[in-house]
């Protein structure tokens, strides 16, 4: 927002000493709006917002394919992230966080469940890169144009990536608060992948316990995933450790850990690599007993390649890799998985 | 039948037994072991459970359950069976339970545009899952042993059953999306990202 054209003519024609008032308040008015063009100070108002408001909104998802409605509740109590999501279509699942536990509740018969004996399982890792910026050097960051979500009035932030070897964004962000209120991720042609926005929000609102909780009545099956105390590594875990020989520029591994698969007690290495902004993951299994095995699967904003790959004294194993990437690059990182001496 | 005899078994199910293995529950087959064939079409039954058929009410789920008001077939929560147990039917509704599930992932195969990809995850209706075709319709055993004595499992898998093979891997990538979008939500600490998969602002998050 610039300085309205106007301030001079006003300034001129007044009395003197009203004048130096007058200007004395235009400039501190002035100074916010020049903070405000700033597009990494939107960036931080943004992350603050979501972290430390309290609000329930009603929200839409739209992953290319699929509309779904969700609702969430968030709020800081005694200093604690407190969060629930519900799926409002069709199976009632929810997410529930307490700080740095996350709960997920589903019914017995819903069909996510036939996944869970194909899972690794455990305490999870921290992510262990906590240099980066809290904007990714491989984007080019740009403030757009004035909007409206969801009644408020907004400002569209641009995330460019500098390669085609990941997503673009665009963010609409709340004039007020620098709440997200919409956001959209973008493949090089300029298609939108995902949308996320909000259609209903509070913000700076009580959000009581109760609508905190999960509702548990039915059987509900309740399933909680928290950070390991420590890394834990299997020792009967044969085989070398892995990394990807290609990843775009800016990316780095943040996680890598061992675990194991419940039904069938095979361990599984696991690798997370991020640019401060996108993420992926890759998982090294042997391939015992599947032999061949290869697919692709992209949904919405998550592309995903299995493949097989041989390694001279080590056998065949089953290399896979998802995440928010576009499909070209996560196969050319797939086939770049490989030990590390 | 022995514990090695149910593991093999249990590996033969899930296209993991080697000649060794599957030699084993041939030889218990041909035996006229009536557990190894009770056994089977126990796992089958389970595979079908878990290929999104309704169950029926003479099959209790061991689940997870939260406090007193939770229900579930009568079982109280001690009942939930060990991860290591190859009893499928509690692998069906374990506690563990995926996250980022609250979009509803379907099956969905690759858009046609995607670049190589082998998956035909056509499924019509209940798949009894015998990529060896080592039983044959009555549930006995094939005779189609090589003269050297190698059994059918010389055959590749995709050849002897097509689409299994690539619907297992096809499960399988679902799977492992749904557990990316889990590390993810729980290494983003914050907001409704990327639970929702949305986008998600590692960098963001880690700024706090």
């Amino acid at each position: 927002m610039s300085v309205p054209p106007y301030r001079c003519v006003l300034v001129d024609g007044l009395v003197p000493a009203f004048r130096q008032a007058m200007l004395a308040s235009l400039l501190l008015a002035f100074l916010p709006a020049q903070a405000a063009e700033d597009p990494h100070r939107w960036l931080e108002r943004m992350n603050h917002a979501l972290v430390n408001r309290d609000y329930r909104g009603e929200f839409s998802y739209y992953d290319g394919s699929e509309l779904s409605s969700l609702r969430i509740f968030h709020a800081v109590i005694d200093g604690e992230q407190r969060e629930r999501l519900v799926h409002l279509d069709g199976s009632r699942r929810e997410i529930v966080r307490r700080g740095d536990q996350v709960s997920c509740v589903l019914d017995p018969d819903d069909h996510m469940l036939e996944f869970t004996e194909s899972i690794p399982s455990g305490p999870f890792a921290r992510s262990f890169s906590h240099g980066l910026a809290s904007v990714p050097d491989d984007y080019a960051v740009e403030l757009a144009s004035h909007g409206r979500i969801a009644g408020r009035p907004a400002r569209r932030i641009d995330l460019i990536p500098d390669d085609d070897t990941r997503y673009g964004y665009r963010l609409w962000l709340d004039d007020e608060t620098g709440m997200l209120l919409r956001s959209e991720l973008l493949e090089s042609s300029g298609d939108r992948l995902e949308i996320f926005q909000f259609v209903h929000l509070e913000l700076d609102v009580p959000v009581s316990e109760a609508e905190l909780s999960a509702e548990l009545e039915g059987g509900r099956v309740r399933h909680r995933l928290a950070f390991a105390e420590r890394q834990e590594e299997d020792p009967e875990a044969r085989g070398p450790a892995w990394k990807a020989g290609w990843v775009p520029d800016g990316f780095t591994m943040t996680a890598t850990d061992i675990r194991r698969v419940p039904a069938h007690d095979r361990p599984v290495h696991t690798l997370r690599y991020s640019d401060g902004l996108a993420s992926f993951s890759v998982f090294v299994e042997r391939s015992r007993g599947k032999p061949g095995w290869q697919h692709s699967r992209r949904r919405g904003a998550t592309s995903a390649v299995m493949r097989e790959l041989e390694v001279d004294d080590q056998g065949r194993f089953l290399v896979t890799v998802v995440g928010e990437i576009p499909m070209r690059t996560a196969e050319q990182v797939v086939r770049s998985i490989e030990p590390v001496r | 039948m022995t514990e090695r005899l149910r593991e093999s078994l249990s590996a033969l199910m899930d296209d993991e037994a080697d000649d060794l293995e599957l030699g084993r529950v041939l030889r218990a087959m041909e035996a006229g072991d009536d557990e190894v064939r009770e056994t089977w079409s126990r796992y089958q039954l389970a595979s079908a459970v878990m290929s999104g058929l309704p169950m029926t009410a003479s099959t209790p789920l061991a689940v997870e359950v939260d406090g007193p008001e939770s229900v579930m077939a009568g079982k109280p929560a001690a009942a939930q069976q060990p991860y290591r147990s190859r009893n499928w039917m509690s692998f069906a509704a374990a506690a563990t339970v995926t996250l980022a599930v609250v979009l509803g992932w379907q099956w969905q195969d690759a858009p046609a545009d995607a670049p190589t990809t082998a998956s035909t995850t056509a499924s019509s209706g209940p798949v009894m899952s015998d990529p060896r075709g080592i039983l044959n319709a009555a549930g006995g055993v094939t005779t189609a042993a090589e003269p050297s004595g190698r059994s059918a499992v010389s055959i590749p898998l995709r050849q002897v059953a097509p689409g299994s093979g690539e619907r297992g891997a096809g499960h399988q990538v679902d799977a492992y999306m749904l557990y990316h979008a889990e590390m993810s939500a729980l290494n983003a600490r914050s907001g409704m990202m990327p639970f929702a998969r949305y986008a998600s602002f590692q960098g963001a998050a880690r700024s706090r």
